[in-house]
């Protein structure tokens, strides 16, 4: 798969003559390719189960609220049952959204599969004060993490991006 | 995350970009694994490196090869198992890793000819189970931290506690860790989880669950007899901070008013996020229990507080991890969360034919034998059929 795509996404790395600028702006582009199928998947994943999602939701906020209800009538007995109930729903809640997290991420760790192969060997002498957090040297994961983090937040920034 | 949170990551970020182009290019490190690989015997037979042979898992020349059609079927039982009975896909997961794929049986053929490359494959394991467990509950984390409200100076402390152990795990323990030694504490891992899980199948388990149903089912309807609003204190609505000290802190939510000892939420925060960092698992599932008994708080709350605790213990833990130079078989990751989003849009479909006490059963006893049979590979070097005389 890597040799069907990597014609693509090595393009935007030769774009600038700068080295340093050429990886920056291929390692961009990577990361909103990411972040776009990411996005399209986690929106088709929960189209499928929503359904699912919502019955699981509203267990959760139904306990939830009754245990506020108990709160407010100084019932701690029954607050303490509800809140109990509430976050037995949130558990199943939780562990259901971890499908909506995997289908975020799958691509991240495709594109860093794919950074990989290309750039396994490539680090970057971190100056200081950065050496102090990320260490000597940065390698394509710290690169990709930054960059993803980046590409999502202002993707997230354009309206009707979030879900 | 509230704007000014949101800034102040932007303003890093960019930051970072606008001063690594300072960073000078084209010096390469030789990484851990390369390193490990050099040392490593040459020739073809158990236990030495092919440097002709085809890169396989890690790119380790003539290593194995793990079949990714294999590894996307056991992620759809991974997922299967998250949107059904919850926590224990995370132990599918590692499973997977360590017996399935035949990892486990690689790396221990280095034990002694290359202690190095078995260490190195060792932590490649851990962090695998982390990006497939945590992060995905991560991004479950972050929805609950939005919809919930994060008491803060728990959620300060919580997170002390979670950053220095999942610091000072990676940064102790990246290197050092014999697959043999990683096994028996997964296994010890999911031992103690197969007894919770027995422990609430039993009768006194289900009745404590039965009583907080009933409870909550009678108050219920005494709410549906009353008029909404009618005889409720509004004065004291949210999260009020009374009194803050090294040995209590006391706030009320809703009039009603809750306490702790701060160290606590350290000590758990520390405690759970070791252990997740160390057996490579996700800790939001053990941190919001955790709170809700410790401090009593709402389930929104505890959502919340622990998000955030999550959030910060999982970038430190990869951070750390990545620090160390540790390298993880990414085409892997990318396929087993692919599987896990198939078998996560199964399970809704099929659970509801399943008992729910029967998967727990079901379950548990999952738990029992992996636990026993990667404790006992782990700490006495036979498996559990051997153990048993079998």
């Amino acid at each position: 798969m890597f040799a069907y795509l990597d014609p693509i996404l090595i393009f935007p790395y030769r774009v600038f003559e700068n080295p340093m600028a050429g990886f920056l702006a291929g390692t961009f582009i990577l990361c909103l390719w990411c972040v776009i199928v990411g996005d399209i998947s986690a929106r088709l994943v929960c189209r499928i189960n929503r359904a699912y999602y919502q019955r699981l939701k509203q267990e959760t906020v139904d306990m939830h609220d009754l245990s506020v209800k108990a709160l407010l009538c100084k019932d701690k007995e029954s607050y303490k049952a509800c809140n109990k109930e509430a976050n037995d729903a949130f558990g199943r809640y939780f562990f259901a959204q971890v499908a909506a997290g995997a289908s975020v991420l799958w691509p991240v760790a495709l594109g860093m599969g794919w950074m990989q192969t290309r750039f396994q060997d490539v680090g970057f002498p971190m100056i200081f004060p950065f050496s102090l957090i990320f260490g000597e040297s940065a390698k394509y994961p710290l690169i990709f993490i930054m960059c993803y983090i980046l590409c999502r937040m202002l993707f997230n920034a354009v309206p009707g991006s979030r879900q | 995350m509230n704007r000014n949170l949101k800034l102040f990551f932007a303003v890093c970020l960019v930051s970072f970009f606008v001063i690594s182009p300072l960073i000078s290019t084209g010096v390469a490190y030789a990484d851990k694994l390369q390193e490990a690989i050099s040392k490593a015997p040459a020739g073809k037979d158990k236990g030495q490196i092919d440097p002709q042979g085809a890169p396989g898992f890690l790119g380790i020349p003539g290593s194995i090869q793990v079949n990714l059609t294999l590894a996307f079927i056991w992620a759809i039982w991974v997922g299967w198992i998250f949107s059904t009975v919850g926590a224990f896909g995370g132990v599918m997961a590692g499973v997977g890793h360590i017996t399935v794929f035949g990892i486990g049986k690689y790396a221990g053929q280095f034990k002694d000819t290359s202690p190095m490359l078995n260490k190195v494959i060792t932590d490649s394991v851990r962090v695998s189970n982390q990006f497939l467990v945590g992060l995905s509950a991560l991004i479950s984390s972050v929805n609950y931290y939005k919809m919930g409200r994060l008491v803060l100076p728990l959620g300060i402390a919580l997170a002390a506690g979670s950053m220095f152990g999942s610091y000072i795990v990676p940064t102790l323990t990246a290197g050092k860790v014999t697959f043999k030694a990683y096994t028996g504490y997964f296994g010890l891992f999911v031992l103690l989880l197969g007894i919770w899980m027995l422990y609430e199948t039993t009768p006194k388990g289900q009745a404590s669950k039965k009583k907080a149903k009933q409870a909550a089912e009678a108050f219920e309807s005494t709410m549906k007899r009353m008029k909404s609003g009618e005889n409720i204190d509004t004065s004291q609505l949210g999260v009020k901070v009374q009194s803050i000290t090294l040995k209590k802190f006391s706030f009320t939510f809703y009039g009603v008013e809750f306490s702790f000892n701060p160290v606590y939420p350290v000590l758990g925060g520390f405690v759970i996020s070791a252990i997740a960092a160390f057996i490579g698992v996700g800790g939001g599932f053990l941190l919001v229990p955790f709170l809700t008994s410790i401090s009593g708080l709402p389930m929104y709350l505890s959502a919340g507080t622990s998000a955030f605790a999550v959030l910060i213990s999982m970038i430190t833990s990869i951070i750390s991890y990545f620090i160390q130079g540790v390298i993880v078989d990414w085409p892997l990751i990318g396929t087993e969360l692919g599987g896990i989003v198939v078998g996560s849009i199964i399970g809704p479909m099929t659970s509801r034919y399943i008992s729910d006490i029967w998967l727990k059963r079901l379950f548990v006893i999952l738990a029992f034998y992996v636990g026993i049979d990667y404790t006992a590979q782990g700490f006495f070097g036979k498996n559990l059929l051997k153990l048993l005389g079998l």
